[in-house]
């Protein structure tokens, strides 16, 4: 249905520091379509390529505050961010990270 | 074996509107209480998504100095709202709403909230939709929570309830964040969980909402009530994908603003054959229904919805939308810039697309005007509770009901809470549930929590949605037995870490889902009209004469068992006629 506009890299900070796991940057190929959030790609490697990604969302359309990440270097709401080209997504700096991109906001680092 | 124990006399399920409500009140009584949630409080569940109106009669609007209309009062806004619901109310419960909410309202000024504007939506005779936006009303009560010392535990989903001797006695939960098992002792617990509408693939509500809180009452032996009216709305954006579940804003407006023309692929302006005076402004009951007949026979748009279409309007008034239209303000709408999507010179030529989505779930938890279920200790508010909305919610009534219901909740249960000792925890029924929480750990093939959880999605939208009949709801109650006993048993999980594992807590909501879908799948089939939200293609009418009643939803003898019960009029009587579906009498 959605015709793919062009394969981009998307690049992840995975960490699970409760089990011991470093931390890591893991990178996957996604077929963009037009007018896809960073929330929309986060979805699709959780449905499609990788389920074990962890990541906060509610309510997708840019009310909650719940998603908020760091986007090639910027702090932004995943749900009302449109991906056009390879990204970098990592978890908000100077909160206890729960693990990959949740951290817990009531512990700052 | 159990990880964590927490003693509390009251413990509230959920943490929006109506759980935060029901926290204030029954922290005002010298009782410890607890919030739970699977979220993250006020960055999770339906209220902060609220664009949102809060429906009080323009009287007392009038008496907080707001620009209402003073020919309405209590008894036309309780007619309203029994007319809305299409005479399935509980007209108890409907007194005491027109009559407190005032009192929330008046409440939630003082505490800073600023209102907006005042408006009149569909179905209401005057203007009453105080327009208080979610997003800026939960961090308030969030504050008013913390300021009375109220416990709150998040990222934490309760899984049952616990019982003994006929009354509540605990609950247990998984902590998502590490796998954690916890027991809660209460003396009371509030459900304030919220709706279904994640069953749906297409809903303007969070995916998390997948009904947990009517599962877990009924497993534990709770009536639910007027469980086959799932609410859509028309419509919300089926293109682009990160516009999906964002309303049109152009389709829910209030009267007398710009109204978009629905279209089906012919160009055909297919309300006229539903709804001819009132067109597009019609409910949303009907205009859900209409869409939905384009898309299933084949009329409408490439992304599975119908066309939205402002081309009606000269070119310079399609300019000036932004300017004046406060929820479109710079063109940008929820959050997201529309310039990127739909900048205004692309509205002159090209329609949107939309479709109806799952907004709301009339029904739930039957309650009493005390907020009381059928077990004892157990007590149910906001989008969780049935009984107020009958079959049709009208605009503006979620947030009313929300704080009235969530503040009765509080106050009853707290009161209850006070008089009552802690009941006996069965250890035998806590290692069952927590077994059954764990137990999908145990296996290393079979399916996915993903693959089912779509399954169960697209058999709800294509024969429990919109749209019904009996072919489809027997298909889907077929369905929905194989998939319980062949499919939910052989759920594995691909990622095996107990540190917030997403695919965990959707196995978890699955199981919940499943049962949810079962209850409107039944509920559908029994009842053989039309009303409200509640659409039978094979039955196309309402029947005033012969279905004024509700279907309640119990377990009996470890099946689901549906019998009906007479509609609780005070005031109202429901009338004799039998009357095509829509036709308002």
């Amino acid at each position: 249905m959605a015709e793919v506009k062009k394969i981009i890299t998307v690049k992840i900070f995975r960490f699970n520091p409760k089990e011991g796991q470093n931390p890591k940057y893991q990178t996957y190929k996604i077929p963009l379509t037009e007018g896809m959030s960073v929330l929309s790609i986060l979805k699709y490697i959780y449905e499609n390529e990788d389920s074990s990604l962890a990541f906060y969302y509610s309510c997708r359309i840019g009310k909650c505050n719940g998603c908020y990440l760091i986007v090639n270097g910027k702090i932004v709401k995943a749900c009302t961010t449109i991906v056009h080209d390879d990204i970098t997504i990592e978890p908000l700096h100077g909160f206890k990270i729960i693990r990959d991109l949740v951290v817990d906001l009531k512990v700052k680092t | 074996m159990i990880d964590k124990i927490i003693t509390t006399d009251v413990l509230i399920i959920g943490s929006g509107g109506a759980g935060a409500s029901a926290a204030i009140k029954a922290s005002e009584c010298t009782v410890d209480v607890t919030i739970v949630t699977k979220g993250r409080m006020g960055h999770c569940g339906a209220t902060v998504t609220g664009e949102a109106d809060c429906d009080v009669d323009g009287k007392s609007l009038c008496d907080f100095g707001l620009p209402a209309d003073p020919r309405d009062n209590q008894e036309i806004f309780f007619e309203d709202i029994v007319k809305g619901g299409k005479f399935l109310s509980n007209q108890k419960l409907i007194e005491i709403h027109v009559k407190e909410a005032p009192d929330r309202l008046k409440e939630l000024i003082e505490w800073g909230v600023r209102i907006e504007r005042v408006v009149k939506a569909s179905g209401h005779t005057y203007k009453r939709g105080a327009i208080i936006p979610g997003n800026t009303l939960m961090p308030i009560l969030k504050r008013e929570v913390e300021k009375r010392g109220v416990n709150v535990i998040e990222d934490t989903m309760v899984t049952n309830l616990l019982t003994n001797g006929g009354r509540v006695v605990g609950a247990v939960a998984l902590d998502i964040q590490n796998g954690e098992f916890i027991v809660f002792k209460a003396k009371a617990v509030i459900m304030a969980t919220g709706g279904c509408m994640g069953i749906y693939p297409f809903t303007t509500a969070p995916e998390e909402l997948t009904g947990d809180g009517y599962a877990i009452a009924y497993r534990a032996g709770v009536e639910l009530i007027d469980m086959e009216f799932p609410m859509f709305i028309p419509g919300a954006f089926v293109w682009p994908p990160a516009l999906k579940g964002v309303i049109v804003p152009f389709l829910l407006s209030a009267a007398g603003e710009v109204h978009g023309w629905l279209l089906n692929k012919f160009g055909e302006r297919f309300m006229e054959r539903w709804a001819p005076k009132t067109m597009e402004h019609s409910t949303r009951d009907i205009v859900s229904v209409a869409m939905m007949m384009e898309i299933l026979e084949g009329r409408g748009s490439p992304h599975g919805g119908v066309y939205v279409s402002l081309k009606h309007l000269p070119d310079n008034l399609i300019e000036d939308i932004p300017n004046w239209r406060p929820m479109v303000k710079d063109w940008k709408y929820g959050g997201f810039d529309l310039k990127e999507f739909f900048p205004l010179d692309k509205l002159k030529k090209e329609a949107m697309e939309a479709a109806p989505y799952c907004h709301f779930t009339n029904g739930g938890i039957k309650i009493n005007e005390k907020c009381e279920t059928n077990l004892l200790g157990l007590y149910a508010a906001g989008e969780v509770a049935g009984g107020i909305h009958g079959s049709n919610r009208l605009s503006g009534n979620a947030f009313t009901a929300m704080l009235v219901w969530g503040a009765r909740a509080g106050k009853f249960a707290s009161e209850y809470a006070l008089k009552t000792d802690f009941g006996e925890i069965d250890i035998n029924q806590v290692e069952a549930f927590k077994n059954k929480i764990f137990k999908v750990f145990e296996r290393t093939e079979g399916i996915k929590p993903i693959e089912l959880r779509k399954r169960i999605q697209k058999l709800a939208w294509e024969n429990c949605g919109v749209i019904r009949d009996e072919s489809g709801l027997k298909f889907a109650i077929k369905e929905i037995e194989r998939m319980r006993d062949n499919e939910l048993p052989r759920l594995y999980l691909t990622v095996k870490t107990k540190v917030y594992n997403k695919e965990w807590v959707e196995a978890l909501q699955i199981d919940n889902m499943l049962l949810i879908l079962e209850m409107i799948a039944r509920a559908a089939l029994l009842r053989t009209e039309s009303r409200g939200a509640h659409y039978r293609k094979d039955y196309p009418y309402t029947d005033y004469k012969n279905w004024s009643k509700n279907i309640v939803i119990r377990e009996l003898n470890g099946k689901m068992d549906l019998y009906t019960q007479p509609v609780i009029v005070t005031k109202l009587k429901p009338p004799e006629k039998i009357l095509p579906y829509g036709m308002v009498e």
